[in-house]
């Protein structure tokens, strides 16, 4: 025979249980396209950005001066190495605006060459046109500030300077790969569109503008890749006397810094969680074919009794599982593939970066089917190992082994004998086929698991959002105070209208030292009893500063490396020659920072360690924060703006806004995977419960023989599912508790820390949507069982 | 025909099934001798080893102690393989269940079987030969009981087997239908010249056999219509 009959009987067993062999296939394919999908975005992502750099010449390092002459772009092209050189100019201005707040604006004007385009960090311009001669007042717009602000094409912009006002017309709107995140500073930890924005302009129209005739502050340049380090040094001696500062390496740019750390986060997901669908892929063919080999023991016995060998058989299980391996990664791939560019094209078109590069990568595809087939393979593997272990004297005595007993709970709780038959007979089958139960049931808890982890991500991301501006900082405004000013502002502004609190706090940037590690931030001096910034435990305790223990996060920590009752160096951020603050803290207990990574003492010790040195008031403060009625805030903060020192106000609702933002940016990721989690929960569960109805075609069918009506016997099944359905809720909410604490342990992220935490909200969707899915699982199998010729199915005693 | 190479004999046979503090002796001591070509009944009540001895002569059991030969081969020192070899060449299994494949025809049941040996008979004719030729490519499901049994003896007897082992093969049928698998089994067996053993509780059907072994509480309590002498010991 061409076609071994084995194989035939492989088809049509798979045939006959299409339904469940679709779904297993469903499940290995979500759990192969979410890799697939993940794995390929994270690395198109990048590739892109990639791309994007090179397609713009971005700086593999920058060098800020205090002023020199054009000519050093010459003399730094002779340095061995380099590979092309741009000299620029780079100022901040301030923009006048015609918005009600009256904040500052920060425009930071950017030159590029008067003819040509720039030899390191162009620009793309997104709409309009690039830049005219240099005579002609026209400037580019960063795109995300112009569209915050609705700047068009056509409109004039007014920077000051030196108190003058001047007319730019904007020609363009333009991205450049220094500012896909249009980042003012390192210190900042994500865009601030409303008081930062990059313009771009003719050297010639930047010299006039800010009167630098021949003269640049700011060169970047690109370099040969292994000689990089070298050259940027070279760079700094050679412009030392010029005022070079540190050169900022590609690595450290902040937007770059942003877009890697993003990136990260983003392969962390792609490795955790196609890792878990994987592990349920498998487990779940694991049990349907360990059902498939229980419920034709007594062929498998025959064939053996007949001569047939054990590899054969055992080949035959396995062939399912390959099968269900190879088609589910063949098509996981395929739609991964699509997937992935769908997810590629919203994170580029998020950033508003034109490029794509979207290559296709073999490995990645390798090694989707080869998760596929080996997942598979596995459970197959110890599924049909039970053919072997199968005796075939033992298999041909049984027929259908159905003991009727009292299960020992009845026996332990006799009330449950008194039951309505309703609940006695789906108790007792229950307890009768533990191990169904046990199958059963597991499926559904990795699927109730499933479902609640993906919703959790989100529940993390919203609570630190929310805990950091309700509980944390509870300012509505924060005013920043340059130079520092004494307390008395504070008391002053409590006596206005609508102002319900006003508090300050004394914020100097710091270094922190501990053996080789340095953590740069911010040292937050907070008043003791400070109602509008508090500080909270890891489980939500409220925290106080207090004598010279310095409060900061789990994250600080482990950077530093250090625990509480340790001793760390402070040191003062801006140390030079003249100044040079040191101290030794403690390390106190840990806090909470969802946002940030500052770090905390009492006022009184901060001006202990700092007043005298930084020639500082009596009662330094540096920041002002406001908690006003709802009503008057934008009142409050357009008169905060006129207070005197006052150089920046933050809005609460606003910096709630940003981080929602930048959230929403992983939703893209979070929807697929909520969606995916759902698909397979889904799948997971229709295997689990339709099988178990047709595993017992004939027990239900001679029920019905017997005379009991459809509905009961529909009754009877919903009632089992359901009860099942409990016990796998029961188990799998800790499981999917545990797999999150988990995944949010594991996943790191500069700008904001998660903690796990599943709201109340997610549990009820997951026991309602897991419900709904036992209850819709069992329609198909119900009806074919209402369809069944009861003669046939009652007859055919092989199982 | 002498109690030559093609026999089963059995000596001092014991079965013991060790079930932790209780130790069942399924088989003491069976002595037997079924002479190649003899259509032999095992008859007993419930429990008495019927199975067990089918089984162990089938090589699908191995005995506590004693030895097997059939064939003039013994079995007791056969290896895993080596038994499902000896299963595949020279024995043929009819049991109560019948243990079709639900998913193949009767044809394919049957050719599924004669895949396994190099010269097997025609499974069609054979089918044709005991009334199935209208039924080969129906699916167990749409078989009656009795079809399906004649489907488990066909497939049974495809390969030629030297030994036909049937387990109750009525047990599960009204008495004509009993009546028409047996005379099946006889008719093919006798055109083989294949030995056949069948397990029964039923005294009529034994009345055709040419050997009766009765068994009780795993011995041998008489053997009757056995031509040969029962070997001296
Ligand atoms: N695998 C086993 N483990 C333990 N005891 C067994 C096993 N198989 C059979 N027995 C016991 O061995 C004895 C003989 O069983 P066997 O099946 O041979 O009886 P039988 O004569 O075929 O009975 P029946 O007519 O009911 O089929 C019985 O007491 C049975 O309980
Ligand atoms: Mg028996």
């Amino acid at each position: 025979m061409a076609v071994s009959l084995l194989n035939v009987k492989l088809l049509r067993d798979i045939y006959q249980s299409r339904w469940q062999f679709i779904a297993v296939i469903v499940v290995v394919m979500l759990g192969i396209s979410f890799y697939q999908s993940a794995w390929m975005s994270y690395r198109n992502i990048g590739a892109s950005y990639e791309l994007y750099y090179d397609m713009l010449r971005f700086a593999d390092f920058e060098i800020t001066l205090n002023e020199a002459p054009d000519t050093i772009g010459r003399r730094l092209r002779q340095v061995p190495g380099i590979t092309s050189v741009q000299p620029r100019i780079v100022s901040e201005v301030e923009l006048e605006m015609p918005v009600v707040d009256a904040r500052e604006v920060v425009a930071r004007i950017i030159s590029l060459p008067d003819s040509g385009r720039a030899a390191v960090n162009d620009v793309t311009v997104l709409e309009g046109r690039y830049l005219g001669p240099a005579h002609k007042r026209e400037v580019l717009v960063e795109q995300s500030f112009a569209e915050h602000h609705s700047l068009r094409v056509g409109d004039y912009v007014h920077p000051v300077v030196d108190g003058e006002v001047t007319d730019l017309r904007i020609v363009g709107l333009a991205l450049s790969p220094e500012y896909i995140y249009a980042i003012q500073s390192k210190q900042y930890l994500m865009p601030t569109p409303s008081t930062f924005g990059a313009f771009w302009m003719r050297r010639g129209q930047a010299e006039r503008l800010l009167g630098m005739s021949g003269m640049v502050n700011n060169v970047c340049g690109r370099a040969e890749e292994r000689q990089r380090d070298r050259v940027m040094t070279t760079a700094h001696v050679m412009l030392g006397r010029y005022g070079a500062e540190e050169p900022v390496p590609r690595e450290k740019q902040p937007s770059n810094y942003l877009l890697q750390m993003d990136l990260a986060g983003y392969r962390h997901m792609a490795v955790f969680f196609p890792l878990l669908f994987l592990v349920c892929a498998s487990l779940t063919i694991y049990t349907l074919l360990v059902r498939i080999v229980n419920s034709q023991r007594g062929q498998i016995g025959f064939l053996r009794a007949s001569g047939m060998s054990v590899q054969a058989l055992t080949w035959h299980y396995l062939y399912y599982a390959l099968l269900c391996g190879a088609l589910g990664g063949l098509l996981g791939v395929i739609a991964g593939i699509y997937m992935s560019l769908a997810l590629t094209r919203y994170y580029l078109s998020f950033l508003a970066i034109p490029v794509i590069h979207n290559p296709m990568h073999w490995p990645t595809v390798a090694l989707g089917l080869a998760a596929g087939v080996f997942s598979c393979g596995i459970a197959g593997y110890f599924s049909s190992r039970r053919v072997a272990l199968l005796d075939p004297a033992v298999a041909l005595r049984e027929e259908v082994a159905a003991v009727g007993r009292r299960p020992l709970i009845e026996r332990l709780l006799p009330v449950l004998g008194r039951l309505s038959f309703y609940w006695r007979i789906p108790l007792r089958n229950i307890f009768r086929n533990r191990r169904r139960t046990l199958y059963t049931a597991a499926g559904i808890a990795m699927a109730v698991s499933l479902i609640l982890v993906s919703l959790a991500i989100r529940d993390a991301m919203f609570d630190s959002i929310d805990t950091y501006i309700e509980e944390i900082q509870r300012y509505d405004l924060q005013a920043a105070l340059i130079p520092a000013q004494t307390a008395s502002v504070g008391f002053h502004v409590a006596q206005w209208p609508g102002v319900r609190k006003a508090e300050t706090t004394l914020a100097l940037p710091v270094e922190l030292h501990r053996g080789e590690r340095i953590v740069n931030t911010v040292l937050v001096g907070l008043e003791p009893g400070s109602h509008l910034q508090t500080l909270v435990s890891p489980e939500g305790r409220p925290v106080q500063v207090h004598g010279s223990a310095m409060l900061m996060s789990a994250a600080n920590r482990k950077k530093l490396g250090v625990e509480t009752g340790d001793v760390i160096r402070l040191a003062f951020a801006l140390n030079d020659e003249e100044t040079n603050i040191e101290a030794p803290v403690r390390v106190g207990e840990i806090i909470r920072q969802p946002v940030g990574s500052y770090v905390y003492l009492p006022a009184a010790t901060v001006r202990r360690i700092f007043e005298r040195d930084l020639g500082l008031p009596r009662g330094a403060v540096t920041t002002l924060m406001v908690l006003g009625e709802p009503d008057h805030l934008n009142m409050i903060k357009e008169k905060l703006y006129k207070v005197p020192n006052v150089a920046a106000v933050e809005d609460a609702r606003e910096t709630r806004a940003q981080l929602t933002e930048m959230l929403e940016m992983s939703m893209g990721f979070i929807v697929m995977m909520i969606m995916l989690g759902a698909g397979l929960a889904l799948a997971i569960i229709y295997n689990t419960v339709s099988i178990n109805i047709v595993e017992r075609t004939r027990e239900l069918a001679s029920m019905r023989a017997m005379g009991m009506a459809r509905r009961t016997v529909g009754m009877l099944i919903t009632v089992e599912n359901l009860l099942v359905g409990v016990l796998g809720l029961v188990g799998g909410i800790p499981l999917g508790y545990v797999l999150n604490q988990v995944m949010i342990a594991s996943w790191e992220n500069e700008i904001m820390q998660f903690q796990a935490v599943i709201f109340p909200a997610s549990y009820l969707t997951t026991v309602i949507a897991i419900i709904l899915t036992i209850l819709l699982s069992q329609i198909p199998g119900i009806r074919q069982l209402n369809r069944v010729d009861l003669a046939a199915a009652t007859k055919v005693t092989s199982g | 025909m002498a109690a030559g190479s093609d026999s089963v004999q059995l000596d001092k046979v014991s079965k013991t099934y060790d079930m932790g503090q209780v130790q069942v002796r399924a088989l003491r001591d069976v002595e037997l001798t079924i002479p190649a070509g003899e259509f032999a009944v095992f008859l007993g009540p419930s429990g008495s080893g019927k199975t067990t001895l089918m089984n162990i002569i089938g090589g699908l059991d191995s005995p506590t102690s004693g030895q097997v030969i059939v064939s003039g081969h013994d079995l007791t020192g056969l290896t895993e393989d080596q038994l499902t070899e000896y299963r595949r060449a020279d024995v043929g299994f009819v049991f109560q269940f019948y243990n079709l494949v639900p998913t193949l025809t009767a044809r394919e049941n049957v050719q599924l079987i004669a895949d396994l040996v190099n010269s097997p008979q025609d499974p069609v004719e054979l089918l044709q030969s005991v009334g199935l030729g209208a039924h080969l490519e129906h699916f167990p499901s749409q078989l009656s009981g009795g079809e399906q049994q004649r489907v488990a003896i066909v497939r049974a007897l495809v390969k030629r087997p030297k030994l036909l082992l049937a387990d109750e093969p009525t047990g599960n049928l009204d008495q004509e239908t009993s009546t028409e698998v047996l005379g099946v089994i006889h008719d093919m067996a006798r055109r083989e010249n294949t030995t056949v053993i069948m397990v029964t509780h039923d005294e009529t059907i034994a009345r055709d056999a040419g050997m009766i072994v009765r068994l009780l509480s795993g011995s041998v309590a008489s053997i009757e219509g056995d031509r040969n002498s029962p070997p001296s010991g």
